[in-house]
């Protein structure tokens, strides 16, 4: 099972990094022996150039990106909408193709002193859904809950820089 | 008759007045005296000398008598070429005045940088190679943010500009000397100086070849004066002396038939293709069989580029509407689409598929990869492509389209709601409010929704703008800030897209003489405004708005409080007056309801008069924020209207 995990997601992500999706990957090593690998981290490096941390737990079939949004209180307005952003790509009003299919896979976030971690858990779609589903997930929160919703957000961060408008 | 028509002109004595009586004057005088000044002042209006001029008749030169000159030959091969038109200030005489002669449309403006825009937007509505030019030195340096704005967009432009003599080359003899070609690296698709006078026609094949074919792009030429002012009694005397169809070919590569066999199986395979139509497409007036693949396959299209409507916004099958829907495409096809994305900067989802059809082999694959890459000329494309895709239907995709503009459709009118209630509260007229006015006026009134031919620029208004103009028909709307984002260029491109539509060329034959209308910003216009006088001198009528909200758009990055005077104007400038100084009507207004007025009073007048208007709009710095007004300012996502990065 986990020679088999590894590589397909791997060899997904690799795939994203080939089509321009990512502009930079790198593969992570896998701890616990390649036989037996329980967890596995990569480098992503994708939106505003920021370098991204995903990682791979077989045993919790989990795939997370720590850190995606850092200075997000969990009290604030924003964390709320986010909160509520993510579930509503689960929602059965959206069409299948946009959609994250609860019964195969469900994301979920984490505020850990303003830093927001993202976790999808596998079920029965598997990994190569789920892995699909993550980075779909992850663009459409740059591009669409932050990029549409929260510009002011990404010009605190430095990460939109206005002198490029 | 021409005086008669002077004289019902609108007044502007009382603003003139002070400015006439001289400054001891005003010092000395009370503003109520001022407007009352006893001395008769002459109204603004065109010299006899200007009218004498533009009605001469065309003159080429010849070898007879006493020969052509090198400025002579230039212009003749660019006659040839069916230049479609020159804008310029004085300077570079022996050029400008040979190809004015011999009948290319030539408007002479208030400030060479100006200038190369009005010819930038002239071409950006027309697709036509296009020509500008500036004295040595400080014109041509004058010339060069435009230049850099025309060269992000890929503009056919002619960049020309006299430089002293060969003879003094690196002397600094005299006055405005300068290396010119290294000032345009990075700006410019080719340039030259020119040295040698029996070689100008055979460098006026060089232009022509870069700018009529592969991907456009300025071409700068300068000329010393030993190369214009050459002369020549026979043709023998002129090196490589033929004709454009044997310096130059008219290629359309076309895809390899494998190619298209590739293409229209991943377009079988795929659930919800978008094309996105960039300006190759305007370029090569290749909007027919777009429209006729799109239809046949139900394949939506999103047009994109420095100008917009090469696939009309109101379309079933236009995604322009519809930003919402990129995510959820499986294949995007780009045509003649420039200025290349990142996959990090368009909407598009993370599955999609790519294929790219570009006329120039070295930039495929360039920021995004492929999935096919072809060479060819995007009309001979899209045709093949129109053949050879079968019919098909895809109600849903054709559904996803139409609930996503709904979508987006509610939130520009739930921003205008809350741009009503800002301006109610405030007395100011907010930037939605003002673009949804205009939306209104253009398209859902009595004027024929494809007649207008649009431009906005400006941060907060601009983006709004974007958002609210529409285009219907090739050749539109110009995205002024395309990709390079300059300030300032609006008004002067549309007074070359107003140019353009005067004349009737191209896509804008079948509305020859209408107005156009641009929206900008107070920023803005203190780059170009002086432009009206030159749309007053050859009657070019514009609607300019101008959304005034004291301050540069971006005040908000002055997070010293300590450094936000460097961001703030006066307030309550009055652009309208500074316009009536110029020769044009002004408006002030700050309601939605004397907004309505001005604007249909100012298209009025510039369809009936040919009279240009600026109507001045009142608005508040704080709207760009998003606290206490929101929606703020908005940066739109790409591609869509309001697209400006690619």
């Amino acid at each position: 099972m986990g020679i088999r995990v590894l590589p397909l997601v791997a060899g997904i992500l690799e795939e994203y990094a080939q089509r321009g999706v990512f502009r930079g990957f790198s593969h992570g090593l896998a701890a616990g022996g390649e036989a037996g690998f329980k967890k596995a981290g990569f480098k992503i490096v994708w939106h505003y150039d920021r370098e991204m941390d995903l990682t791979l737990d077989e045993r919790s079939k989990t795939l997370t990106f720590t850190a995606l949004l850092p200075a997000l209180p969990a009290r604030s307005a924003m964390y709320r909408e986010f909160k509520e952003f993510l579930e509503s790509r689960h929602s059965p009003e959206l069409l299948e193709h946009r959609r994250i299919d609860p019964k195969k896979a469900h994301a979920t976030c984490r505020n850990s002193k303003g830093s927001v971690s993202l976790t999808l858990t596998v079920r029965a779609g598997g990994f190569e859904y789920g892995t699909r589903k993550l980075v779909n997930l992850v663009d459409e929160i740059f591009k669409d809950f932050l990029f549409d919703h929260h510009q002011d957000y990404l010009v605190e961060r430095h990460w939109l820089d206005l002198d490029r408008y | 008759m021409m005086k008669q028509k002077r004289e019902q002109r609108p007044s502007r004595r009382n603003f003139l007045g002070p400015l006439a009586a001289g400054a001891a004057a005003v010092s000395l005088i009370k503003p109520g005296k001022l407007l009352a000044a006893s001395a008769p002042i002459p109204s603004i209006h065109l010299s006899q000398d200007f009218i004498d001029s533009v009605n001469q008749s065309t003159r080429i030169g010849s070898f007879e008598g006493n020969g052509m000159t090198g400025a002579e030959v230039f212009a003749k091969a660019c006659k040839d070429e069916d230049l479609a038109a020159m804008f310029c200030c004085p300077g570079n005489y022996p050029i400008i005045g040979a190809i004015a002669a011999s009948g290319v449309p030539s408007f002479g403006g208030r400030s060479e940088g100006s200038m190369v825009s009005a010819a930038d937007g002239f071409s950006r509505v027309t697709g036509e190679v296009v020509a500008c030019s500036g004295t040595e030195g400080p014109g041509f340096t004058n010339m060069i943010m435009n230049i850099a704005v025309a060269h992000r967009a890929r503009t056919p432009l002619l960049v020309l500009a006299s430089n002293t003599t060969i003879a003094n080359d690196d002397r600094e003899y005299f006055i405005q000397t300068g290396y010119q070609q290294p000032t345009t690296e990075g700006l410019k698709k080719y340039g030259k100086r020119l040295i040698d006078g029996s070689r100008i026609h055979e460098y006026a094949g060089y232009a022509f070849r870069q700018l009529k074919t592969g991907v456009p792009g300025p071409v700068h030429l300068d000329f010393p004066g030993e190369v214009y002012n050459a002369r020549f009694t026979m043709p023998s005397q002129i090196k490589e002396f033929y004709g454009k169809e044997k310096y130059r070919s008219e290629p359309r590569p076309h895809p390899a038939p494998k190619e298209m066999e590739k293409v229209i199986d991943m377009i079988g395979k795929a659930e919800r293709p978008v094309i996105v139509a960039g300006q190759g497409v305007f370029l090569k007036k290749a909007w027919e069989p777009l429209m006729r693949a799109a239809e046949k396959n139900e394949i939506a299209v999103v047009s994109s580029g420095p100008m917009r409507g090469h696939f009309p916004d109101d379309h079933r099958l236009s995604a322009s509407l519809s930003p919402g829907v990129f995510r959820s495409a499986d294949l995007v096809i780009f045509v003649g689409q420039y200025s290349m994305p990142t996959h990090q900067e368009w909407k598009f989802g993370t599955e999609v598929k790519a294929i790219r059809v570009n006329p120039a082999p070295e930039d495929l694959g360039r920021n995004w990869p492929l999935d096919v890459g072809i060479v060819a000329d995007e009309a001979a494309f899209l045709e093949l492509l129109a053949d050879g895709v079968p019919k098909r239907k895809r109600d849903m995709w054709v559904a996803e389209v139409a609930s996503e503009r709904k979508k987006y459709e509610k939130q520009l009118l739930d921003w205008y709601d809350l741009g009503v209630k800002a301006s109610n509260d405030t007395g100011t007229l907010h930037h939605e409010v003002l673009c949804k006015e205009v939306n209104d006026f253009l398209y859902k009134g009595s004027i024929d929704p494809k007649q207008t031919v649009t431009g906005w620029g400006g941060w907060t208004i601009g983006n709004a703008g974007a958002r609210w103009l529409r285009a219907y028909r090739p050749g539109q709307e110009v995205s002024c800030p395309y990709q390079f984002s300059a300030v300032g260029p609006d008004l002067a491109m549309m007074v070359g897209a107003g140019a353009a539509v005067q004349l009737g060329v191209g896509p804008q034959a079948a509305y020859k003489g209408a107005p156009v209308l641009v929206i900008t910003s107070d920023a803005g216009i203190a780059y170009s405004m002086f432009e009206l006088d030159t749309a007053a001198k050859y009657k070019i009528p514009i609607v300019c708005v101008v959304y005034n909200n004291n301050a540069w758009g971006m005040f908000t990055s002055a997070k010293e409080q300590r450094s936000l005077h460097m961001y703030i104007f006066q307030e309550n400038l009055r652009y309208d007056k500074m316009a009536e100084g110029l020769g044009a009507r002004g408006e002030y207004v700050s309601t939605q309801a004397d907004f309505k007025t001005a604007l249909k009073t100012a298209y009025d007048a510039a369809s009936k008069d040919r009279i240009s208007t600026l109507i001045n709009v009142q608005g508040k710095k704080e709207f760009t924020a998003r606290t206490p007004y929101a929606p703020g300012n908005q940066i739109n996502s790409e591609p869509s209207v309001g697209a400006l990065g690619h």
